[in-house]
């Protein structure tokens, strides 16, 4: 068996007559931070979406801790917390009833001081109550990431994670990883804008019309 | 992974909670459907006459044919806000069952859709001309219809999620579904106005109810994930 925690194999996914992803090959081990790069309609977000087992692969297959998708389904997604471009918020909730959602949904218990505890680490202070509806972009985005603190997961996929966000997001932002990298958990993660978090080696792969490039 | 019976349940109440506050917070999604049962309803004596003996006879037809159209109008959008807000695909990758997640949902959608129908529908009977011992029948009868469209309405609503427009073509699979439920829901009530026992039909409601409650959920779960893998780039 592979030692790989996420394992991509010879993925192809069609849209119409296009190939969005063209044969790609990732593979993510554990305690490792992969970035992928690459311009915009790359199919990054498709390649991050047939990983997570959101979208199934035309040809290829997926392989979580060694075992083929379909079957590991459950495993990976006892293990996955995936944030993607929609913030999976409800607009008409509150930052905090949100979040106790989510935790819910994943199995996790909430619990509001803990909840509070990192909305205020985030900067939202008094916005714990107010709607979703009524934050900002970057406030949403932060709203989103506090689930990054609530939700201990061994694998974290994330999608542009950095859109939106000021210096004080990134920041937390680029803690966050390190703790998650060093705790021995895989992250997998897409954005346009430089990050170098010190202490933590990034792998990088660049994504081309759907196959991999030379970076 | 929380396999334990009553994790789920808890689950499942909690996020029950939270559709009813989503629905609380945005009351056009259940006042909506309402008044439209309410319009409907009020427009069919101004349309035929007043004689109270055709109004009586056709008033248990009215009075389902305008449920049903009213459930079928709300659930446009049972799913499409999650989905939009990427809240679908959270449940779809959650560690929580997606069944549970459906239940919890599609139970919010009765409460919400249903029940206010249900509680309304005795006054705009008797304004019909309905005796008043076929009241209790259109109560039950219209509480088991609503919760069998409620819950067929999800498989729907699951297989258009992420269409644009999907409002016609959900109306397109859903009705034949529901034919059952408004011949077996309007016969029981025009049988109890009558004076018979409506007992054959509701019978035949309560068990429609029991298959699409058993059935819905694990159809909806698989007809979101299909869903929520094709629903375009984001």
């Amino acid at each position: 068996m592979s030692e790989a925690l996420l394992q991509g194999r010879d993925l192809v996914v069609w849209r119409g007559e296009t190939p969005v992803l063209d044969g790609v090959s990732v593979s993510l081990s554990r305690g490792e931070l992969l970035r992928i790069d690459g311009e915009n309609g790359s199919g990054k977000t498709t390649l991050l979406r047939v990983l997570a087992g959101l979208v199934e692969p035309d040809e290829g297959q997926v392989h979580f801790d060694g075992t083929a998708l379909p079957r590991a389904r459950e495993a990976l997604c006892a293990s996955l917390l995936w944030i993607g471009h929609r913030p999976g918020t409800s607009e008409s909730l509150s930052a905090i009833e949100n979040l106790k959602a989510s935790a819910t949904a994943h199995g996790v218990k909430p619990d509001p001081t803990h909840i509070a505890a990192i909305l205020d680490a985030l900067g939202l202070h008094e916005r714990h109550a107010l709607p979703v509806a009524s934050l900002s972009a970057g406030q949403r985005r932060r709203v989103a990431l506090a689930r990054l603190a609530l939700e201990p997961r061994r694998l974290w996929i994330l999608d542009e994670p950095l859109t939106a966000l000021d210096a004080r997001g990134l920041d937390w932002l680029r803690a966050r990883l390190v703790e998650q990298v060093r705790g021995g958990g895989s992250v997998l993660m897409t954005t346009h804008q430089p990050l170098d978090i010190p202490g933590v080696a990034v792998r990088r792969v660049r994504l081309a019309g759907g196959r991999e490039a030379d970076a | 992974m929380s396999d334990d019976a009553p994790g789920l349940l808890r689950g499942g109440l909690s996020l029950l909670r939270r559709e009813l506050l989503i629905g609380l917070r945005s009351p056009g999604q259940w006042l909506n459907p309402l008044v439209f049962f309410v319009i409907v309803i009020t427009l069919f004596p101004l349309g035929i006459g007043p004689e109270p003996a055709l109004l009586a006879a056709i008033a248990p037809g009215v009075l389902w044919v305008a449920a049903l159209l009213s459930v079928l109008l709300s659930l446009d959008t049972l799913f499409e806000r999650d989905r939009a807000d990427g809240v679908l695909e959270q449940w779809v990758l959650g560690s929580l069952p997606l069944t549970v997640l459906v239940l919890a949902k599609v139970i919010a959608h009765w409460l919400a859709s249903g029940v206010p129908l249900l509680l309304l529908s005795p006054l705009l009977g008797l304004m019909l001309g309905l005796p008043p011992e076929a009241i209790p029948t259109l109560c039950a009868s219209l509480a088991l219809g609503t919760l069998t469209l409620s819950f067929t309405g999800a498989i729907g609503a699951a297989l258009t999620v992420g269409v644009n427009r999907g409002g016609v073509l959900l109306s397109l699979l859903v009705l034949p579904l529901n034919v059952p439920v408004l011949i077996f829901g309007a016969n029981a009530v025009t049988a109890a106005a009558g004076g018979f026992s409506p007992s054959a039909g509701l019978t035949l409601l309560a068990a429609l109810a029991a298959l699409s409650l058993s059935l819905a959920p694990w159809a909806t779960a698989a007809a979101l994930r299909i869903g929520v893998g094709s629903a375009g780039q984001g």
